[in-house]
């Protein structure tokens, strides 16, 4: 057998330890042969590649890991499963089973959590768009809809007056907890007077009782007591409005936004040092709770978390197409999974394993995606050995919003396989063929050809 | 004219009385048989009118003459009328004996309650009656009464009357001789009206004179004697009282009630030989009786038994299944605590347990935090990290005054102890209900409250540590008397708790059971929304056809308890901690039943799946003869007495639910539906549905 070419190169020899920062050494490699006990091998040869693995294991102990954070501090803690993270239907399932509500932002995922057997009462409807038929059948089945703005107050107004009867929802506020950006585009204004004006027209209304108070503070939040200041804000707005309004407030949703052990581009740290335990933020929350409520006052506690729990769990097996060295040196590589199902690539610096242990200096390589397309870029600098033709990759986490975000563009999108508790693996979505392209499209007569 | 009714209904009450029996009904009967001897019913309805002027006239007001008083009053005034001829002479003097009965059986009765704490019992009738018994004697003028009142006499053939064997005629006149009628047809309605109404005392009456009349049997030689004994009614009464009204009713209440009535045989005996009574010709009277229940009572108080019944009912049958229901029903005590943690703990030595939970400490519990697989730590357990429990935080279990606080000592090494200072880090609480809280073992540096302050239930004290005598991070909770810490440790329960089953309302967790806090939540309070003079209007419909409507009305007891009230009964409700009970129903109301089965009780608190369980006595679904038999059956195993309920949350303002019962008492469906508002506003049980009409209810 002979050795795959090298193109002579010269690199900087660096030591094998690791550095003051937690990071790896240059030279090391990754190497993956198996998920959960699935050889990545078999995997490919029985579904094909690319391929998206999830893995059970991994969801369910980062929820058990959750909700035992807050189980001692606060037991009435209610992980509302974030939809848009991932509504696959086995995923949402496999939430529901570890008994997370659903999280939703649209009558679509509204449907589909419904269509999973979800009770209204167990749905927390959020989100800036919410037409008025939607907001109709949320309100009549119980779900906690949170208001985002003035003309939604109009439509829940209008949909509290249909039903004859008063309804409770909760408000979304945005407010400043030390996080920057703010974000500042959802809900109701805390610091300004905009959330309590909001509240007083609900008072005024009649037809709306207060309940709940919803907040996110932003997404991949590495400062715990974030959110400690987010509940103290939010307990203090909501004994402002039992003391002006009567309303007494019972559900706290502090939205999501815990981080994943994923990597954001341009992070120095690591994730295993960037990101703090999961238990860091719910001694934050759970302190500033017991700090800030008044004694008896046990409101139940909402979390929307959807990356902290499902990103690790999801792979994705791609192929080596094609090995490419730039005209500046770059070892570069054409692989089968682009950005058209990796649109997290945009803001992620993915973990990327290989196959099998592969000889060679690791040198910083450019990973393409399959597009016809300049911007198709999945890793603009990762460290590999060279890799021959066919190598298997494994990027990876990739189990938040690759499966929601993920386009039909240029190819189809790939199957989705679940690796079970006991080794078992499942597709949970088959690939697609040429059929799901083309059933919706209507070519008229006078198109056709021949 | 509703006053009136009263006095009057007060009559044939206080005469059911007489055979422990409650209501007009059986009064009523026995005034019927009384008309046979027209001088009885004369005597008792004038000494009934003297006892209502004598109380006019003191001025006792309300309430009207009734029950053990008027008894004694128309027991004197029988008496009379057995004594003294028919006329106005009878009647004059019936008059003034109930007046003075009365005035006697006040005085006594007071004397009695409040210095020993026992019932009058006819005592009053047996003085009264011994004065008058003598004092006529030496009133000539009062013609004594003759047989030939006794109309009935001849209207029976004779061939009949000595029919029955003669221990048959013995006991049945012995019942009819409590009417000063010794005639074994009239004993035969007394027994009929007694079995109708309570087996358990109609076998209490059966062993009681069979016991007395053996003993004189036995003793005396004479068979026929012991039969036709003429005071033979004391012993029944005496079986009656101690096996099957004041204690409650099982084999060991009878057993003492027959041992009363053998007692009886003898009191009654020794007072014939005695010269100043039997000599004097007077009879026993009820005297033996008395004497042996009052010195029983006696007894079984000064030693507190558990046999004495707390809340006698309307009968035997009742009180029993009372009993048993209220043993199960409510295992906790009244120094409950809220779960001093959040989320689920274990207990890891409970009370009386093997290391320091001993003697005076008998009454603690230790909790620790176990992981799925059991354990109490990760990984081997050598770092205080590795505990579940470690660090964890300790809530207030009660709303109180921090009276001590003690923080700063380290925490142990896991498998170490401080021997030194056992109690470790901790925090003393004095709740207002009269005790003190002590929880142990907290962590070096993490107490949040000093002495002198204020906690409320829920607020966080410190975390879960391992100093003092702690070899591994556990919380140690013990109520205490005083506030000197480590103070032997009084019982105590915790109230609103998840044993990972059920909802436990208030009790004492087992070793190794899991304590989860459920929290209250407000969104339930419709459920309890029962606000006095509150009317409650529902139509009652049975398979969907209106069957009648139910009035109910909150009122307040003088003792301060709440109930529903629809003219017909009672329903007694209250509230617990967090939980909503209905706790018993007292009358005669087929509807409020429906309400205590459908919701014994509730909680007013908040977790998904919440499911609870709760036992009623068996005659709350009814008197069918299922569950009188059950009810009697009871005698023999408590589990007969139970109704088994198990309700569940279908939802917040819904609770369904499923009653089974011993073999025999057909089992049953409920369901219960609150208004945001307005409150409870459906209730279906079985075939049944009480549908709340809101508008015209509001108070």
């Amino acid at each position: 057998m002979s050795l795959p070419y090298e193109k002579p190169a010269i690199t900087r020899l660096v030591s094998g330890l690791m550095n003051k920062f937690g990071n790896r050494p240059a030279a090391d490699r990754l190497v993956r042969t198996h998920i959960d006990g699935a050889p990545i091998e078999r995997l490919v040869a029985e579904h094909g590649s690319p391929l998206f693995v999830f893995s059970e294991r991994t969801i369910t102990r980062s929820v058990r890991r959750l909700k035992q954070a807050f189980a001692q501090r606060w037991p009435d803690t209610v992980l509302g499963w974030s939809y848009k993270t991932n509504y696959l239907g086995a995923i949402c399932a496999l939430m529901h089973r570890e008994g997370s509500w659903a999280e939703v932002v649209s009558g679509m995922e509204y449907e589909k959590a419904r269509g999973l057997g979800v009770p209204g009462d167990h749905i927390v409807f959020n989100g800036p768009m919410k037409p008025l038929a939607e907001l109709r059948r949320a309100l009549a089945e119980g779900a906690l809809v949170n208001a985002d703005h003035h003309d939604e107050l109009d439509d829940m107004l209008a949909v509290a007056s249909e039903l004859g009867r008063e309804v409770a929802v909760g408000l979304r506020l945005n407010l400043d907890a030390g996080i920057h950006p703010q974000w500042s585009r959802f809900g109701f204004n805390l610091e300004n007077g905009q959330a309590l004006a909001a509240v007083e027209r609900m008072a005024r209304s009649g037809r709306l009782r207060l309940r709940a108070l919803h907040c996110h503070i932003g997404t991949f939040i590495l400062d715990p007591e974030a959110y400690g200041r987010q509940v103290a804000k939010m307990v203090e707005f909501a004994y402002q409005v039992q003391e002006r309004f009567g309303f007494v407030i019972d559900t706290l949703d502090l939205g999501g936004g815990f981080p994943s052990r994923n990597r954001l581009k341009g992070t120095y740290l690591p994730a295993d040092v960037a990101v703090p335990p999961v238990e860091d933020y719910a001694e934050a929350i759970t302190a500033a709770l017991q700090r800030s409520l008044r004694p008896g006052h046990r409101p139940r506690l909402i979390l929307e978390s959807g990356r902290h729990l499902v990103d690790e769990a999801g792979s994705l097996i791609t192929s080596v197409v094609a090995c490419k060295r730039l005209p500046d040196g770059t070892a570069s590589y054409v692989i089968d999974a682009g950005v058209n199902l990796l649109y997290t690539a945009t803001w992620y610096a993915f973990n990327v394993e290989i196959d099998r242990p592969l000889p060679g200096a690791c040198e910083p390589s450019l990973l393409y995606g399959p597009l016809c397309m300049n911007i198709d870029v999945v890793h603009e600098r990762v460290q590999l050995p060279p890799l021959p033709r066919g190598t298997r990759l494994v990027v990876g986490p990739v189990g938040a919003y690759s499966v929601t975000q993920w386009m039909q563009f240029i190819h189809y999108r790939p199957a989705v396989v679940l690796v079970g508790e006991q080794g078992q693996v499942e597709v949970i979505r088959e690939g697609e063929d040429l059929s799901d392209l083309t059933r919706r499209e209507r070519v008229p007569e006078r198109l056709r050809q021949g | 004219m509703r006053r009136w009714l009263a006095v009057c209904a007060a009559f044939p009450a206080s005469l059911s009385e007489l055979v422990f029996l409650d209501g007009p009904w059986p009064g009523l009967a026995l005034c019927a048989l009384l008309a046979l001897q027209p001088g009885l019913a004369l005597g008792a309805l004038a000494a009934g009118l003297g006892a209502w002027a004598c109380a006019r006239l003191v001025g006792a007001g309300a309430p009207e003459p009734c029950g053990a008083l008027l008894l004694n009053a128309l027991l004197v005034g029988m008496a009379i009328g057995h004594l003294v001829a028919p006329g106005w002479g009878c009647a004059g003097a019936a008059l003034v004996a109930g007046a003075l009965g009365y005035a006697l059986a006040a005085s006594l009765r007071h004397l009695l309650q409040a210095w020993l704490g026992l019932p009058v019992m006819s005592l009053p009738f047996v003085l009264a009656a011994a004065a008058w018994w003598l004092a006529l004697a030496r009133w000539p003028a009062l013609a004594p009464a003759t047989s030939a009142g006794f109309w009935p006499a001849g209207l029976l053939p004779a061939e009949l009357l000595a029919l029955p064997p003669a221990p048959l005629a013995g006991f049945l006149t012995a019942l009819g001789s409590l009417l000063f009628l010794p005639w074994w047809p009239a004993g035969a309605v007394v027994a009929l009206i007694i079995l109708a109404r309570s087996r358990i005392l109609f076998v209490c009456a059966l062993a009681g004179w069979l016991a007395g009349a053996c003993a004189r049997g036995l003793a005396g030689g004479s068979w026929p004697a012991a039969w036709a004994a003429g005071d033979g009614f004391n012993a029944m009464l005496a079986a009656m009282a101690v096996g099957a009204v004041f204690l409650v009713p099982s084999w060991r209440s009878l057993a003492l009630g027959l041992v009363a009535a053998v007692a009886c045989a003898l009191i009654g005996d020794a007072l014939a030989a005695w010269s100043a009574w039997g000599g004097a010709g007077l009879p026993a009277f009820t005297l033996p009786f008395v004497v042996a229940v009052l010195a029983a009572l006696h007894l079984l108080g000064t030693v507190r038994s558990p046999l004495l019944a707390a809340h006698p009912g309307r009968t035997p049958e009742d009180t029993l299944a009372e009993h048993w229901a209220a043993r199960a029903r409510f295992p906790g005590t009244l120094r409950s605590l809220a779960p001093p943690f959040a989320g689920s703990w274990t207990v890891w030595q409970g009370n009386d347990g093997p290391w320091t939970h001993r003697g005076a400490w008998r009454d603690a519990l230790d909790f620790i935090i176990c992981d799925a697989a059991g354990s109490s730590h990760r990984g081997d357990g050598s770092r205080l990290e590795d505990y579940h429990a470690f660090g964890q935080p300790v809530l207030a279990p009660v709303a109180g005054q921090v009276v001590a606080a003690v923080d700063g000592l380290a925490d142990n090494p896991p498998g170490q102890v401080d021997h030194a200072h056992p109690w470790g880090n901790l925090v003393v609480i004095h709740d207002a209900r009269g005790f003190f809280v002590e929880l142990s073992h907290l962590a070096c540096g993490s107490l949040t409250v000093a002495p002198g302050q204020w906690v409320e239930r829920g607020q966080q004290l410190g975390t879960c540590g391992s100093s003092g005598h702690s070899p591994q991070p556990h919380l140690h909770v013990q109520v205490q008397a005083v506030a000197a810490v480590g103070a032997a440790a009084l019982p105590f329960s915790l109230a609103s708790w998840w044993d990972g089953e059920r909802f436990q309302a208030n009790a004492q967790p087992r070793l190794g059971g899991s304590v989860e806090a459920v929290p209250y939540d407000p969104a339930l309070e419709p459920w309890a929304r029962l606000l006095l003079g509150e009317r409650l209007v529902f139509s009652v419909l049975r398979r969907g056809r209106l069957v009648g409507e139910a009035h109910w009305q909150v009122g307040m007891a003088d003792d301060g308890s709440l109930h529903l009230d629809s003219g017909r009964g009672r329903l007694l409700f209250g509230r617990h901690e967090s939980t909503f009970y209905c706790y018993r129903v007292e009358g005669d109301d087929p509807w409020l039943r429906l309400l205590l089965l459908a919701l014994p009780r509730l909680p007013l608190c908040r977790r998904d799946g919440l499911r609870w369980e709760d036992r009623l006595p068996v005659l709350a679904a009814g008197r069918s003869p299922a569950t009188l038999a059950a009810a009697f059956l009871a005698l023999a195993h408590p589990s007969w007495a139970l109704l088994r309920t198990r309700h569940r949350c279908d939802g917040p303002l819904r609770v369904l639910g499923e009653i089974s019962g011993p073999p025999g008492v057909a089992a049953l469906r409920t369901l219960a539906e609150c208004h945001p508002v307005h409150g409870i506003e459906r209730i279906e049980v079985g075939a049944f549905t009480l549908r709340r009409e809101v508008g015209h209810g509001a108070a």
